[in-house]
């Protein structure tokens, strides 16, 4: 174990990663140096969190205790300034409580939503855009793991149960050297690993789910956590008086387990599970989707300057769809699976330069579709495989006290494997021939190169000025033209026929802090320039089509636009303003006759502005405001007329925007009993979403009315005003 | 598939409408109106009928009046079995309809090509323009059987349109139905039957369910905005169908029609698009030709 910091305050901590208080004295036993201790005003928690060997940070040690003087925390209270990063964005388990939540269901992503450069696909939905691009281009990791799909109930509620979430952390295009194959961005949701000395638990009962998390120590060495959430809109069919509907079954659920112990001093395994799937059942059909994902890790300290970290990570998304006939079941089922292998290597060269370098391998399986039924043939579709390979480098260095850099690439190859049928196609995407491969062939590989710099000035202790470039491919994309959050999620690899996208992100900013770094504000301006996008050609077949490589087009693509964030950390009132002002769009032959058109992501303006505020010991309360320009929206501009029946006719791409979108949302919270002492805790949420009743429009049809039987608009809007009230509890 | 797929969407889209609290009304929304253009639609069929084809302009998509019939178009029909061929004129019956039809019945063969010329000036700049498309007519659809059996899916009653027939192994097929019921045909094309063969590699099929239709029985269980736009069925109603084999081009037009036609739903629909078309000079609309194998049956009780 080594002895990196000795503050004035000592801790100390066992063999095991459990603290033990002495008399006032403290000793910080970590195995890495990035903490950080900060004079405040007086304060009754200090946070230690030890940031293992792979930069992650594996213990946070909380305690309530009448301390002062000293928070020790993972990170520099002026870190926005100094970290060469930019478009980085880290909310932590308690700053996303404080966000009013639809039906209280606090939720990561759509505390992510409300961050500058950052959008969600549509009302309601977990889906996000970050800087223009598209949403299956954010690399979603959950304790390091990939996660394919992020939602529950068509994209209303996110996969995270945030009782478990100990922060989320946010990278718009300049992510850690050590991750790769997005074109936009990270988002690394870190479970809780807390360690804590004894039994602790949380959980919440609320409108839509209840929830329970615990985690305590198992001996000195081990500790464990178990989440779990599900929601009971099925319970209350039960109670209905058509006793079809009593059959019928709605629900998600989440099961979250961790469990780590430390082999020796200079060794900690650990085991990470998440299974979470939602399920429909209803006398027509059912459906039932979700993520399965598991992970296994050994971190080693070589010494106080080099660790490692090897992991085994599995992930899989699926998804089954079933309807039932007279006389048999049909049975749709899809998959996508990917098992990777990992090791990483953390650095320390001096107090000037760390460097990160490692590898990964991934074997990628994906299943489009097989469709059985009892007395028909089977349909299936032909699966692909492919393997990628990754090696990486990166270094952050210190040229001197006002310059810091950081540097990296990643090469991967990406190969393609059988067994599979692959198609070729002509110029015109017909088909021209076939070729089938045997089992483990390598057919096709892609080796790419992904580039990361970033530099910072510091101008002085509380302002500097900030450049980024990254350079990230993308080896597989999702096919899915609708703008919202089916589950019917399509995962395809680049292949002879589809090459791998590319982004470069180029990007400048200011960045300045107020009041000892209490309120903190930036603007930063960036350009992207993509290549090889997708997109489909008009009336593509997504679903259940072998040829689909035939249906896709690219081309380039690029977004630019200036972010500002006005954000406050301290005081009674926190919270953050924060504009968007952006750009997106899309150049593809074959799509919009070959002229450029918005992306349908393509939003001016965004507005959002959170704050909480804490009115007594016993009430916060909490309220944001959203405003964005409408998305961009294709709309007749002519009909035909054939047989009676109007037809649209249409003569380009996103010519016309939907209506603005806004809304406000606004809580209140009621701690009974708020005292750090008591060993139980409870609070009650009362929040109403879109309070204002705004009508944000989610869809426009048309129809041909039945009195004149002329072509008319409607408009469908999701959510007026929805009240909720959750209870949430701690010991 | 297709079915298939239809089926499926439904599903999710039945849970999802039973999840959420969604809200639609009437709005009005404005949009730019393109310039017109023409549009024309016809099929010829090997029925001995006076083959039809209308002729009409585009109109602004909200406008409150029935969209123009072109009048002075010279129309012709080229029939070509590659060996000899056969040009017809198409005159209007009643001036001013835009319906233009042979002088007399003809039959269409499977295997002769079909080419379609209209001719006229419809933007009035003094000079004439000609729209063409070509077609070839497959060979009839030899369907062994065909009957409607009653069936139970969830709380709905279906009647489902069962055939026998050999598939054709490993050219991709593609049909479509045109059906009456009780004598009452239904000529709109978002209520065609389509469906394809793309999963049967060449078996011989035992009363494949092609299509359903709901009991009239389950009318109440849907809104009546979606009852409007649905054929029910009903014990002992007698049906007609003309099966046909189209080609694959006419088979995306008649889904696009359907899937087109009320705007695009961004849970399970594409972006909006375009239908497809295969008449020339920047025209809209549709030109044809297929083989008509009718069969009848009975909804069992």
């Amino acid at each position: 174990m080594t002895l990196s910091k000795t503050l004035g305050l000592v801790l100390r901590t066992s063999s095991s990663s459990l603290p033990i208080l002495v008399l006032g004295f403290f000793v910080i036993c970590s195995s890495y140096t990035d903490l950080y201790a900060q004079k405040t005003k007086p304060r009754k928690k200090v946070n230690v969190i030890n940031r293992d060997s792979t930069g992650n940070d594996s213990n946070r040690i909380s305690y309530e205790r009448n301390i002062h003087e000293v928070v020790v925390t993972s990170q520099r209270k002026e870190a926005n300034i100094t970290d060469t990063r930019m478009g980085v964005q880290k909310l932590t388990g308690s700053e996303i409580q404080k966000v009013p939540a639809l039906l209280g269901e606090i939720d990561v992503v759509k505390a992510i939503q409300l961050l500058p450069g950052v959008q969600s696909t549509s009302e309601g939905s977990s889906g996000f855009n970050v800087r223009g691009g598209g949403a299956d281009q954010n690399l979603i990791l959950l304790d390091n793991t990939n996660i394919y799909n992020a939602s529950h109930m068509f994209g209303f509620f996110s996969v995270f149960n945030n009782d478990a979430v100990k922060s989320a952390e946010l990278y718009k295009g300049n992510m850690p050297i050590k991750y790769g194959g997005r074109l936009s961005s990270l988002l690394d949701v870190e479970m809780k690993d807390d360690a804590p000395e004894k039994v602790k638990g949380a959980g919440g009962i609320g409108l839509i789910s209840s929830r329970l998390t615990l985690e305590g120590p198992l001996g000195e060495r081990t500790s464990w956590l178990v989440s779990g959430r599900r929601s009971y809109a099925d319970l209350f069919l039960r109670m209905s008086s058509d006793p079809e509907k009593r059959k019928e079954y709605l629900y998600f659920y989440d099961f979250n387990a961790k469990v780590s112990h430390r082999l020796s001093m200079t060794d900690k395994v650990g085991l990470n599970l998440y299974n979470g799937r939602d399920r429909f059942i209803s006398s027509f059909g059912d459906i039932g989707y979700g993520n399965f994902v598991a992970s296994a890790f050994w971190n080693h300290i070589f010494s106080d300057k080099l660790f490692s970290k090897l992991s085994l990570n599995y992930t899989k998304y699926s998804y089954d769809l079933a309807w039932k006939v007279t006389d048999s079941r049909a049975e749709w089922q899809s998959d996508i699976q990917n098992l990777e292998a990992r090791l990483d290597f953390s650095h320390t060269i001096s107090d000037k330069l760390n460097l990160q370098y490692g590898a990964t391998t991934t074997y990628h399986m994906f299943n489009p579709a097989m469709i059985t039924r009892a007395g028909y043939p089977d349909f299936r579709m032909n699966k692909s495989y492919a393997l990628e390979h990754t090696i990486y480098f990166g270094a952050e260095q210190n040229l001197s006290k006002a310059i810091s850099v950081n540097y990296g690439a990643r090469l991967t190859a990406f190969r393609n494997m059988g067994k599979t049928l692959q198609y070729h196609y002509d110029n015109n995407y017909d088909v021209s021939g076939a070729t089938e491969y045997g089992n483990g062939k390598i057919y096709h590989t892609y080796i790419r190169p992904e580039f990361r710099a970033g530099l910072v000035y510091k101008l002085n202790e509380w302002s500097s000025v900030k450049a980024n470039f990254t350079h990230n491919t993308q080896f597989i994309q999702i096919a899915n033209n609708s703008d919202s959050g089916s589950p019917l999620d399509l995962w395809f690899p680049a292949s002879p026929n589809i090459k791998p996208q590319e982004a470069n992100q180029y990007s400048v900013g200011y960045f300045r802090n107020f009041k000892d770094n209490a309120i903190e504000t930036s603007v930063e301006f960036y350009y992207k320039g993509m290549n090889n996008v997708i997109d489909f050609k008009d009336n593509a077949q997504i679903l259940l089509n072998e040829k689909l490589d035939g249906d896709i087009r690219t081309g380039k693509g690029k977004s630019y636009g200036m972010e500002i964030m006005v954000k406050k950390n301290t005081g009674r009132l926190t919270g953050f303003v924060n504009y968007t002002l952006a750009h997106t769009d899309r150049t593809i032959a074959g799509i919009n006759n070959g002229k450029t058109y918005l992306a349908p992501n393509d939003k001016t303006h965004s507005i959002n502005i959170l704050g909480s505020y804490e009115l007594s010991k016993k009430w916060d309360v909490s309220a944001e405001w959203i405003f964005s320009t409408g998305t961009p929206v294709t709309y007749p501009t002519g009909r035909m007329e054939i047989n009676g029946e109007y037809y649209p006719i249409y003569t380009g791409k996103s010519q016309e925007r939907k209506e603005p979108y806004h809304r406000m949302d606004i809580s209140a919270t009621y701690h009974p009993h708020k005292h750090p002492k008591r060993w139980y805790q409870g609070e009650w949420v009362f929040s109403v979403y879109n309070v204002y009743w705004h009508k944000n429009p989610w869809m426009t049809s048309f129809d041909q009315n039945t009195a004149d039987g002329y072509p008319q608009a409607k408009m469908t809007y999701l959510f007026g005003a929805i009240p909720s009230v959750t209870y949430n509890f701690k010991f | 598939m297709n079915k298939i797929k239809s089926i499926s969407a439904s599903v999710i889209a039945l849970l999802f409408i039973a999840t959420i609290s969604s809200c639609t009304e009437d709005t009005t929304i404005n949009t730019k109106t393109s310039a017109y253009v023409p549009v024309i639609y016809g099929t010829i069929t090997n029925q001995n009928i006076r083959q039809q084809i209308q002729v009409s302009s585009s109109s602004g998509f909200f406008d409150k009046e029935i969209n123009k019939r072109i009048s002075k178009a010279i129309v012709t029909l080229k029939e070509d079995s590659g060996m000899v061929s056969k040009l017809y004129m198409l005159t209007q019956d009643s001036v001013g309809s835009g319906i233009y039809a042979t002088k007399d019945p003809m039959m269409g063969k499977p295997g002769w090509n079909y080419k379609l010329s209209v001719v006229m000036d419809f933007n009035n700049d003094g000079s004439d323009e000609e729209y063409t498309a070509e077609c070839n007519m497959p060979k009839a659809l030899k369907v062994d059987s065909f009957n409607i059996s009653k069936k139970k899916v969830g709380e709905y009653t279906l009647y489902s349109l069962n055939i026998s027939a050999q598939d054709d192994g490993d050219v991709e097929n593609y049909y479509m139905g045109k059906y009456s019921i009780n004598g009452v045909w239904y000529n709109k094309i978002s209520k065609y039957i389509a469906f394809n063969d793309v999963s049967l590699n060449g078996e011989y099929v035992k009363n494949l369910s092609v299509w359903n239709f709901n009991d009239v029985a389950d009318k109440s269980k849907f809104s009546d905005d979606d009852a409007k736009d649905m054929i029910f069925m009903s014990s002992g109603d007698s049906m007609i169908v003309e099966f046909s084999n189209i080609s694959k081009a006419y088979y995306n037009f008649i889904n696009e029609c359907a899937s087109q036609k009320n705007g695009s739903n961004p849970m399970f629909g594409g972006p909006p698009a375009n239908i497809s078309t295969n008449i020339s000079n920047g025209a809209r609309g549709f030109f044809t030709a297929y083989a008509v194998s009718s069969m009848s049956a009975k909804a069992p009780e």
